[in-house]
């Protein structure tokens, strides 16, 4: 049985003081117990560390110098006691069943490893315009969608004994390519069609920062990993002229 | 129709790319799927960045290769009309012409080798919906906002 088992949340933040209280409280607000709550100060200038000081010993705290959310993850997970491993960004939200509905899952499946929900965006204020012209083009961006992003993720923390640590080379991006790593060591995997976690759209997002050259490195590790193993993927692209050579006498 | 005058376009809001080791790798932003051009696909790829046409890009890889053009020509043909396919390219101007100042990478390759074009689904999913997203970002950011109530 799983249930019972203790599930580290692990939150990086760097100057997330406008945010990380909300985050924070909504692990607080979970209905799963037993809960460990891991806080990663990525090097914040601003008010983060008095903030975070605000919760004294329901969080542990730890300091770096800035090294990016995929080195502050990895320290978060060396920290972590617990059988779970989950993660929430400190300007995202969960919802409050977010641990309980996934643990269900955990138990039902027993080979399970990792389970992610779905997620909804949500936008500030500031960036109302976007959210306004997303909803009149009905952009996919303004529904609920599966969440190959960390917020999602419970995951037994064996699981990054098989799959290896976020790689801290990736600036952003990190967690698709634990996703396509995972994917390529066939770990077991769930998506639950829940909306569990709401990510919040800001003036300050990462990842709204992100840019092609982000996303061609996320691939480019792809390749290396494919070339490095000698596995053969993809599909390889035809003309009509040559799939007739390939088959004569069709 | 694709002739030996064609000139293809990159749309660079769409494809991302980058050439390795003499392959090109190509992502297309807005579904998630990725692409790579074995062979002498990273010459091509710049080539085409730079506006060659089909018959330009054949001339420049029958000298540097010492292949017959005719040879080559077919095979530049052939990927392109896949390239077109798949969305990657549009066709451009044939009147224009190459950028041929710039430096081109230098081929690892020693020998010409038929380029060919693969395609990969799998992180498609996890690619989807994840920024950058073509047409997302493109609204006014207010770098400095008001700090919310805490």
């Amino acid at each position: 049985m799983n249930s019972g088992e203790l599930i580290s949340c692990i939150v990086p933040v760097y100057n997330g003081e406008r945010f990380v209280s909300e985050a924070l409280d909504s692990i607080f607000a979970q209905t799963y117990r037993p809960i460990e709550v891991i806080v990663v100060d990525d090097g914040s200038t601003d008010g983060t560390p008095e903030i975070l000081a605000r919760y004294g010993e329901r969080i542990q705290r730890f300091r770096q110098d800035n090294l990016g959310p995929a080195a502050a993850r990895n320290r978060g997970i060396e920290m972590a006691r617990g059988k779970y491993v989950a993660f929430l960004d400190a300007d995202d939200v969960w919802h409050k069943n977010k641990l309980e509905r996934q643990m269900q899952r955990f138990t039902e499946n027993p080979e399970l490893e990792v389970c992610i929900t779905y997620k909804e965006n949500f936008w500030e204020s500031e960036r109302r315009s976007e959210e306004t012209r997303l909803k009149q083009q009905d952009h996919p961006f303004i529904k609920e969608h599966p969440g190959f992003v960390c917020q999602t993720l419970l995951a037994c923390r064996s699981v990054f004994d098989r799959v290896g640590t976020f790689n801290e080379s990736i600036r952003i991006g990190e967690d698709t390519d634990w996703y396509a790593r995972a994917g390529e060591l066939g770990v077991t995997k769930e998506v639950l069609p829940e909306v569990l976690v709401y990510r919040r759209m800001h003036s300050n997002n990462l990842t709204l920062k992100a840019t092609k050259e982000d996303r061609l490195s996320v691939v480019v590790e792809k390749f290396k990993r494919l070339r490095a193993s000698s596995r053969d993927e993809g599909e390889m692209i035809t003309t009509s002229s040559e799939k007739a050579t390939d088959k004569p006498f069709n | 129709m694709l002739n030996e005058n064609t000139r293809l376009i990159t749309d660079d809001q769409q494809v991302a790319a980058k050439v390795m080791d003499g392959e090109a790798i190509l992502i297309n932003l807005s579904n998630g799927l990725y692409y790579s051009i074995a062979g002498t696909g990273g010459m091509i790829w710049s080539l085409i960045e730079n506006g060659y046409s089909l018959e330009e890009i054949a001339d420049t890889l029958s000298r540097q290769f010492s292949v017959p053009k005719q040879e080559v020509i077919s095979d530049v043909r052939q990927l392109a009309s896949k390239l077109l396919s798949e969305s990657l390219v549009t066709v451009g101007d044939s009147d224009a012409s190459a950028n041929t100042d710039s430096s081109l990478p230098h081929d690892v390759s020693t020998s010409y080798e038929t380029p060919t074009l693969k395609k990969f689904d799998d992180m498609a999913d996890m690619f989807a919906l994840d920024p950058p997203l073509p047409g997302l970002a493109d609204a006014p950011v207010i770098e400095n906002p008001k700090r919310s109530q805490e």
